[in-house]
């Protein structure tokens, strides 16, 4: 049915790409890149992309029209990284022009002035994210360059932070108010985070290794645990709220030591029950993975169980485990947030206290945060990972292959 | 080398073996044939203790093989399996240094060693000792396989079926380096196959087991000479019994020997009637010439040789 091979090459030679760069457009013209509001009480006037002054336009618009250009070049892999690196050039100039632009709107308003990134702002950020993703994972990189390049795209934009080009959006606004709330908020969320990592690897690892040696007990536990994950966190919260109170009014000394029925204890157990899925799944199935002729080998070479442990079955099971260990600090650093609904603390509850208060910026101020730290665990565990793969993951799977 | 005396297995109420006594001497290619859940492939895990024997006695080396701690037995026997299980994510150095860095040996001898098994088993070892398993072909697999049974110089050779999943070529390849490894080392192998043919080719012995009990064991030869009984017969074929019968003797005992006015083909005098035959019927030769070693015509073989 298809035609016969074509003379001229096909004109768009990247339809993701293209689609990426029309989104952004739309982005650009018909949305506000800001809000800008006399107070924060007030719902702003939008701010469009072509009111900014020509030298910002045109600063965006060199790494704008190159990522459009790339719809229509071939693609090698030097295009590709010409299309990463202006959709890096594009995310900086854009922040660089939004905060020259909040600044010059509030040079010319009082100090209780707002100027927000509006709706256009992240269209054109999301879609120039994607836009680099998906060029560096096409670019034929190595894992740790493609991380490096990831993390050096972001580079001018903490710089910006840095030196407070940025300080007269409000965001940084809200951030300068409470920088101190702020950075207790960050603290707490990690114990958070940590302290249901503790438990979960502590009852998740024995769990995992003993469902992996007993495959009906292991389905039945994994049942279970899958039960958990489809009860609502809220509600999660709040049943546990409950019995630790009553534990705590009980044992008073449980109570001194801060177990009660809202606060850090409930968030850590509630956390804890989602995370061991998660933690049990992975374990079980990295360790059920080693082919049994492999071990089969192992033992009659006389090998001891304990070394077929540590040197077969652990190893061959690291990425696996590795890979359900992103996804529970992933899943934890996210569900943290909901935490501080009973009373945890966190960068939920900046987030919460924004949303409460209809104040966009400072539930952009927890946001974000959360976001960026669940993309950085992201990003490290599939580079670990990664650098295992070599003998490793492939080799077990080309075993299993063959044994099919 | 090795004695069942009496040994008798069960799993649950299901009796694998019964009252089986063997011996096994020194030196001994000692093939293990049956067909599947015949409990040949248990007989062989007894000897290193894969499987524990309800009641009996087995020895090695003269002693009762429980005296031994398993590692330290499976040690000092090389066990090479059907699915190979080579460690996917050591390499190929690492994978046939398995038992001597169990043993404790110094690197420096365990590299020595590895070059030596990479040779023998007529494999590249500057191409391949960094290489993964995965980056090997099945036939490379197995020659790693059975180089890794080798490595600690082991006084006896398990091997559970260690070709069946090859592909004709590559089990070929492998039947005639282990026949030559035999000659070699002189080592004694205990090997569990259910073809017939390869028990023909490689074994100095062939025991044949039925429902947990020896039907019968004896050289190649005798077991197609002289079949102990109608199974036996069943499971030569009793269609190419003759060719069968042809394959284990050589040119050289039936050739006319200092007849060596030329004929129109050629054979070595170490190849198989069965391949002479073949060859008769293949070019219409009714004779060929015999050469030896050098390849000087040492007799002839006529048709009726091989025949009469």
């Amino acid at each position: 049915m298809r035609p016969a091979s074509p003379v001229h090459p096909p004109l768009i030679r990247n339809r993701p790409l293209l689609a990426l760069a029309v989104f952004l457009a739309l982005g650009a013209f018909l949305l506000p890149v800001l809000s800008h509001a006399p107070n924060r009480l007030i719902s702003g006037r939008p701010v469009p992309l072509l009111s900014l002054p020509a030298t910002s336009l045109a600063l965006m618009a060199a790494p704008a029209l190159l990522l459009g250009a790339g719809a229509f070049l071939p693609q090698s892999r030097r295009s590709l990284q010409a299309v990463a690196l202006a959709a890096a050039l594009f995310i900086s100039s854009l922040l660089f022009a939004a905060g020259a632009e909040a600044s010059r709107l509030g040079a010319e308003a009082s100090a209780a002035a707002r100027s927000s990134l509006g709706s256009g702002f992240w269209v054109m950020l999301l879609a120039a994210c994607l836009i680099l993703a998906d060029s560096l994972a096409r670019a034929g990189l190595p894992a740790p360059a493609r991380l490096l390049a990831g993390v050096a795209a972001f580079i001018p934009a903490a710089l910006m932070i840095g030196f407070g080009h940025l300080d007269d959006l409000s965001v940084m606004k809200e951030y300068a108010n409470r920088a101190d709330v702020f950075r207790q908020a960050v603290v707490e969320h990690l114990v958070i985070v940590v302290g249901a990592l503790v438990p979960t690897l502590l009852i998740g690892v024995p769990l995992g290794v003993l469902a992996s040696r007993r495959p009906g007990l292991g389905r039945r536990t994994l049942a279970g645990l899958g039960v958990i994950q489809t009860i609502p966190s809220i509600a999660l919260f709040g049943l546990l709220m409950a019995p630790l109170s009553a534990l705590a009014l009980a044992v008073p000394a449980l109570g001194a030591a801060g177990i009660r029925g809202i606060g850090l204890a409930p968030a850590i157990i509630a956390l804890t029950l989602y995370c061991l899925l998660p933690m049990v799944r992975n374990t079980a199935e990295g360790l059920a993975r080693t082919p049994r002729g492999v071990v089969q080998a192992a033992r009659g070479m006389g090998l001891t169980e304990r070394q077929i442990l540590w040197r077969v079955r652990v190893p061959l099971a690291l990425p696996v485990f590795l890979s359900g260990l992103r996804v529970t600090l992933a899943q934890s650093i996210g569900l943290a947030a909901v935490a501080a609904l009973i009373g945890a603390g966190g960068l939920g509850s900046i987030m919460f206290q924004g949303l409460f208060a209809n104040a966009l910026d400072l539930v952009l101020l927890g946001a974000v945060p959360i976001v960026v730290m669940v993309m950085a665990v992201d990003a490290l565990f599939r580079f670990a990972a990664g650098s295992l793969r070599i003998g490793a993951s492939d080799g077990a799977t080309a075993a299993t292959g063959a044994g099919r | 080398m090795i004695r069942f005396s009496g040994v008798s297995k069960a799993y649950g109420s299901l009796s694998v073996i019964e009252g089986l006594d063997l011996e096994i001497a020194r030196g001994e290619f000692c093939v293990l044939i049956g067909a599947s859940g015949s409990g040949k492939s248990t007989v062989l895990k007894l000897i290193n203790r894969l499987e524990e024997h309800d009641s009996g006695e087995i020895r090695f080396a003269g002693e009762e093989i429980r005296s031994f701690r398993p590692e330290v037995i499976r040690r000092r026997m090389g066990y090479a399996i059907q699915s190979i299980g080579l460690f996917p994510h050591w390499t190929i150095e690492d994978n046939v240094a398995t038992v001597p860095r169990l043993l404790g040996w110094d690197e420096l001898r365990i590299g020595r060693r590895v070059d030596e098994l990479l040779a023998l088993l007529d494999l590249d070892a500057v191409r391949i000792r960094r290489a993964y398993p995965h980056q090997l072909s099945g036939g490379q697999q197995q020659r790693i396989g059975v180089a890794r049974a080798l490595a600690a110089d082991p006084d006896v050779l398990l091997m559970d079926e260690p070709f069946g999943a090859l592909d004709p070529i590559a089990r070929e390849g492998l039947q005639a380096e282990i026949a030559r490894i035999h000659r070699a080392t002189g080592k004694t192998i205990v090997f569990v196959t259910h073809d017939i043919d390869e028990a023909l080719k490689l074994a100095t012995r062939i025991v044949l087991i039925d429902k947990g009990r020896i039907v019968q064991a004896a050289p190649p030869r005798e077991v197609l000479s002289a079949p102990a009984n109608d199974f036996v017969r069943d499971f030569l074929g009793r269609e190419d019994h003759g060719l069968k019968l042809l394959s284990v003797e050589t040119v050289a005992e039936r050739m006319r020997a200092g007849e060596t006015a030329p004929a129109n083909g050629s054979i070595g005098a170490g190849d198989n009637l069965r391949h002479a035959l073949s060859k008769m019927i293949a070019t219409g030769a009714k004779r060929l010439s015999v050469t030896g070693s050098s390849g000087e015509i040492v007799g002839t073989l006529h048709l009726s040789d091989i025949v009469g």
